[in-house]
């Protein structure tokens, strides 16, 4: 009967694990489940086994790095994009004179 | 704060933003695109408040990491909106030239794929995921177990066959 129960709360925990892990547990569960993992060593393994699996996962999902001629592109395009649109409207000769060269540096 | 303050700081997100454009668009072209399309339209929303945010002389390096942070989910934010749209726009254009490589990842859904990536390639928690694609709680959690569940059990489909 004892057994059982271990066996009930077992599964109760590990159906928590990937919530757990994907940090979706509220907290009063996190606590709970923390609190679970303090006094079941053994359990530790069952959460690596878990963390294992995502870092399989993550190896299924793309993670393009881009080409030089990407990169250079991509900044520039945004380079001008903050340049061109962050633009304070010049409140008097001085501001605009500071636009100006701002953008003239920024060239 | 200045336009080259912020330039600054967007600069080492270029990469980031690049591969979370290519998660949701496999095309280099159409996801440099994206991230553009994405920075216009958060500077044209938020301009006013990233001028009047403080020089980045007068920032620690935490608050400068914090700056950059909030600065990249913002931008995300667009992008996803724009990003979930456009790929189903793109989404028969994607079949005939879709990438050999992960077929069964680029199989998911726009929303799956932008949820999974955010989460176990760029570590957000799901509060952020929610705040990032306006999508309930509920839902950014099943789409993160579809996600989880329709790759794992490709691949092991795979590996039996």
């Amino acid at each position: 009967m004892i057994e059982t129960n271990k066996n009930i709360v077992d599964s109760k925990f590990q159906k928590k694990i990937l919530g757990y892990l994907d940090g979706s547990l509220s907290s009063e569960d996190k606590s709970e489940f923390e609190a679970y993992v303090r006094t079941h060593p053994e359990f530790e393994t069952q959460i690596q086994k878990k963390e294992d699996e995502l870092t399989f996962l993550k190896s299924l999902m793309p993670a393009t790095l881009m080409t030089k001629e990407t990169a250079e592109s991509l900044d520039s395009e945004m380079k001008l994009s903050i340049f061109n649109l962050l633009k304070e409207e010049p409140r008097n000769f001085i501001d605009k004179v500071k636009n100006s060269w701002e953008e003239w540096i920024s060239r | 704060m200045k336009r080259k303050d912020f330039y600054q700081l967007l600069h080492p997100l270029t990469d980031k933003l690049y591969r979370m454009a290519t998660t949701l668009i496999p095309d280099d072209l159409q996801a440099e695109q994206l991230v553009i399309d994405s920075l216009n339209a958060y500077l044209i929303k938020e301009k006013n408040k990233i001028l009047a945010g403080r020089e980045l002389d007068s920032l620690s390096k935490k608050d400068i990491q914090l700056q950059r942070r909030f600065y990249f989910k913002g931008i995300l934010r667009y992008m996803s909106e724009i990003g979930v749209r456009r790929s189903s726009q793109l989404a028969d254009q994607m079949k005939l030239a879709g990438p050999s490589n992960f077929k069964t990842f680029y199989g998911l859904g726009p929303k799956v794929r932008l949820v999974m990536s955010l989460r176990y390639d760029f570590q957000f928690t799901v509060e952020e995921i929610e705040d990032i694609t306006t999508m309930p709680r509920y839902e950014v959690i099943e789409k993160l177990h579809n996600g989880r569940f329709l790759l794992l059990n490709d691949f092991n489909q795979g590996v039996q066959l």
